[in-house]
């Protein structure tokens, strides 16, 4: 445990926050897949939707520079507004 | 055919798919070099040695007086005598050269490092304080690792959490505040478009404490 928290503390000064960010999205984003490909989900929706908790947690927790409005998120946004949408509708119907 | 029927019937296989589109668009909106904060904290830090040996030479002790932009550069009033009554009107029919006068009384106009940060930085005008505090310190520059300020009346108290940018000079402290505070004086003028007293810093441990006092801006 110390051992991890140590590591984690050296990687937080050798790495930029960028470099940090994109390996906290990746872990997060391949950790989503295994567990619930593991826990046997069908639904591509929940699949998505925790992508898009995943990006936008990384995004505030690093809050990366970008060169253009952030696409990525946005995209992720819609998506995610659209499958609770869709649930909402499904529960009121 | 097998490939396909393998890859886009299988769920988990196109969630991973959509997680790599993901990270792989992701990083082509990140920059591709972005700001190299190590080199540009070396520079701010080599940048005081000049400012260091001007106060030194002038024996410059009273506290700084930080000044809003013009021409888009933020700079800094260090009187040589007494203490100034910081008004904008004042200081807007100084002379703007090294030795200068501001109502008879003699000082300095030095360029603090922080004054190219927040230019090059281009500082939105919606900004609030703690918002360009925490846009120029903790992401443009990575100088601090969080900001938090209070303001009541004329007096700005900004706290910065882990600083990483050390001063070893300590005329250029003394007057002008560590780089971090400096920068924050340069931050908080050119939000306030009024002129900021830095008045005083205290250290404890893992943060640093910046006492500012907003001047007016007639006098």
């Amino acid at each position: 445990m110390e051992i991890a928290f140590v590591g984690s503390l050296r990687l937080g000064v050798l790495l930029d926050r960028h470099k940090q960010y994109v390996l906290t999205l990746s872990v997060l984003l391949l950790a989503t897949v295994v567990s619930l490909s593991a826990l046997g989900e069908r639904s591509l929706e929940v699949y998505l939707s925790l992508f898009a908790v995943s990006y936008f947690a990384s995004t505030a927790l690093f809050r990366p520079r970008r060169i253009t409005f952030d696409f990525v998120g946005a995209a992720l946004f819609v998506v995610f507004c659209f499958i609770v949408f869709q649930k909402v509708m499904a529960i009121l119907s | 055919m097998a490939y396909s029927y393998l890859v886009l019937l299988n769920i988990p296989f196109i969630a991973l798919g959509v997680a790599c589109v993901i990270i792989g668009l992701d990083l082509l909106l990140l920059p591709d070099s972005p700001v190299p904060t190590h080199q540009i904290r070396g520079m701010m830090e080599g940048a005081c040695v000049n400012i260091e040996a001007l106060l030194e030479e002038f024996d410059a002790s009273e506290r700084a007086v930080y000044l809003p932009p013009r021409d888009g550069r933020v700079y800094a009033f260090v009187p040589l005598g007494k203490k100034v009554n910081p008004s904008l009107q004042m200081f807007e029919k100084a002379p703007l050269r090294v030795l200068t006068e501001v109502s008879g009384e003699p000082g300095l106009f030095v360029f603090p490092p922080g004054s190219e940060v927040v230019r090059i930085s281009v500082l939105s005008e919606d900004y609030g304080v703690e918002e360009a505090l925490n846009y120029v310190l903790v992401d443009f520059l990575e100088a601090v690792q969080s900001v938090k300020t209070v303001e009541e009346g004329g007096r700005v108290v900004v706290e910065m959490k882990v600083p990483r940018m050390n001063t070893d000079f300590p005329r250029f402290q003394r007057v002008l505040g560590s780089v971090a505070s400096s920068v924050v004086g340069c931050v908080l003028a050119s939000v306030l478009m009024k002129p900021v007293v830095f008045s005083d810093e205290e250290i404890n441990g893992d943060s640093v404490r910046g006492f500012f006092e907003v001047g007016s801006s007639f006098g």
